[in-house]
């Protein structure tokens, strides 16, 4: 078995900033309704915002091995859509939010937990999530990268 | 494709992605329009058409 797909068809640039444009509730509404994620998944500054192809990648709760090796093979632009059981860790903070500023990384969404959200914030690297959480994370299991997912309530396909 | 702001997510299918753009566009356009409306003093009943629904189902005003 394979964990790592690197190899996606990723959405043209061009195709990516007409559909940025516009707001996520525009989009929802204007593509019949559908596609919004769980609503409890939310910036940690409202001022932030992305648009891109989604680079998915499943953690273990209260795991984030994955997700290093997911921004290790994260290409610029992509959005990385982390699932994670919907529970409550710090699975991501400051240092990877630098690691995907340098890698060139759009954003990171996550139905699990970030922290060191006041760093993330000034760094100014968009992050959206379910949880904001103190707690640590534990390196132990492996996990797909680019398979398939449901993720908020809807399917993610990779290259979405 | 993913987009994402400060009200929440939404995921558009790759082969969708081209409808979304210009109903996302229509949509705005037309918003913008009933916006006008509102400035130039018209009523949500008349700008959202609800006169005759508020009518069919009963609605009733002191005035």
């Amino acid at each position: 078995m394979v964990h790592v797909t690197t190899k996606i068809d990723r959405a043209d640039k061009a195709a990516i900033d007409r559909l940025g444009a516009y707001s996520a509730a525009t989009i929802h509404e204007a593509q019949g309704r559908k596609g919004a994620l769980d609503s409890g998944i939310k910036p940690i500054d409202r001022d932030m915002s992305f648009c891109g192809t989604a680079f998915t990648v499943v953690c273990h709760p209260r795991d984030n091995i994955m997700l290093q090796v997911a921004i290790s093979y994260a290409q610029p632009g992509d959005v990385l859509i982390v699932s994670s059981g919907d529970q409550p860790a710090g699975q991501f903070g400051d240092v990877l939010a630098n690691a995907c500023v340098a890698r060139g990384i759009s954003a990171l969404v996550t139905d699990g937990g970030v922290r060191d959200s006041r760093e993330i914030r000034e760094l100014g690297f968009p992050v959206f999530s379910k949880h904001v959480c103190i707690e640590g994370t534990v390196k132990e299991s492996l996990g797909p990268v680019n398979q398939p997912l449901v993720f908020g309530g809807q399917i993610i396909y990779p290259a979405t | 494709m993913i987009k994402g702001d400060c009200d929440g997510v939404v995921v558009v299918r790759r082969d969708e992605v081209q409808f979304a753009i210009d109903a996302s566009r229509e949509r705005d356009a037309a918003e913008a329009a009933y916006i006008e409306r509102y400035k130039k003093g018209e009523t949500p009943i008349q700008v959202s058409n609800l006169a005759q629904v508020l009518e069919a189902k009963g609605l009733t005003v002191d005035q």
